[in-house]
């Protein structure tokens, strides 16, 4: 709805940048959605044979602080597109993940990648990248707890 | 585009083999990942297909290279502050961002702001909408403002490394 108007003023201040919009949405279409199909499958072969117990065992409120860094790992090496991370979380959270855990998996499956270090070594040298990735698993791990005890 | 659609058929395949070889081992556990994947599916559509519409449209009213170059001049407090706020408008994935960043530190912007910069990136304005949607407007808030807060620190706190390192 919102997009939908969003999308009809665009239209009247530039139909040209508009139609470059359109563009950029289907092409992100196009990079996300196989992949929201495979996390979808993911996410019903998980349904199928994992236990609900066990992800709340693993990733619930009880879990703690092993909970969260086992989501900040499994975050860390997925490779995801940002807007997929978002409805894996939904699942784990209706699943019984803690919202501290899910919040470990959204920011290190956006913020860490181990797919993406040998471009950030690339771009920023490997002191750079050690530094950052060491720094932000550490501040997600904070950030975590934080949110856990928040909400 | 290519590419683009050849990642697109390896995932579908991926997904698609994963699914058939569950169906063939058990068949009731294959109606289940179809039955996960279809309900999934049509809870999400709409508010996805909106979500990429936002991003479309932010592509090109905030472009990426114009945020680059505006931050790129900006030093002390307030390039900080920018980097942690302005960066949430960006899409993208680590892949996308990093080579920004880079620009970014060619412009000569400190690292301070590069490190900052990509941090609070991943606040992820342009995926709000389906934020609130599975893990609620709470979650999201509370996430937004912590990270946007902190985005500053880690941005520092990189400076202040690779500044001792090379010293050395």
């Amino acid at each position: 709805m919102v997009a939908g108007v969003l999308l009809a003023l665009s239209t009247i201040r530039d139909r040209k940048k508009t139609r470059a919009a359109l563009i950029t949405s289907g092409k992100v279409t196009l990079q996300v959605l196989p992949v929201l199909f495979f996390i979808f499958v993911l996410m019903g072969t998980i349904e199928a044979f994992v236990n609900k117990d066990t992800i709340a065992y693993l990733l619930g409120r009880g879990s703690g602080v092993r909970g969260i860094l086992i989501a900040e790992v499994v975050g860390s090496v997925a490779l995801i597109q940002p807007a997929a991370v978002f409805p894996f979380s939904g699942y784990l959270r209706t699943s019984g993940a803690s919202y501290g855990a899910v919040a470990a998996f959204v920011l290190s499956a956006i913020l860490i990648g181990i797919s993406t270090l040998p471009l950030e070594i690339k771009l920023f040298g490997p002191r750079f990248t050690l530094f950052r990735n060491v720094l932000t698993f550490a501040l997600i791990l904070l950030l975590a707890l934080l949110i856990g005890v928040i909400l | 585009m290519k590419s683009l659609l050849k990642t697109a058929a390896i995932y579908i395949a991926l997904g698609g083999a994963i699914w058939g070889l569950i169906a063939l081992v058990s068949p009731a556990r294959g109606e289940i990942v179809g039955q996960a994947v279809g309900d999934t599916f049509k809870q999400t559509i709409e508010i996805i297909v909106a979500v990429f519409i936002f991003i479309g449209l932010f592509q090109v009213w905030v472009p990426p290279k114009t945020i680059a170059k505006f931050l790129g001049k900006e030093s002390g407090w307030k390039g900080l502050i920018l980097a942690s706020t302005v960066p949430l408008g960006i899409g993208g994935s680590l892949f996308t961002i990093l080579p920004l960043v880079q620009t970014l530190l060619e412009k000569g912007a400190r690292i301070g702001v590069a490190g900052a910069f990509i941090t609070a990136w991943a606040g992820k304005l342009p995926l709000l909408p389906l934020e609130i949607h599975f893990l609620g407007w709470k979650f999201a808030l509370v996430r937004l403002g912590l990270l946007v807060s902190s985005a500053v620190i880690i941005g520092l706190s990189l400076e202040k490394m690779m500044e001792r390192r090379g010293k050395r």
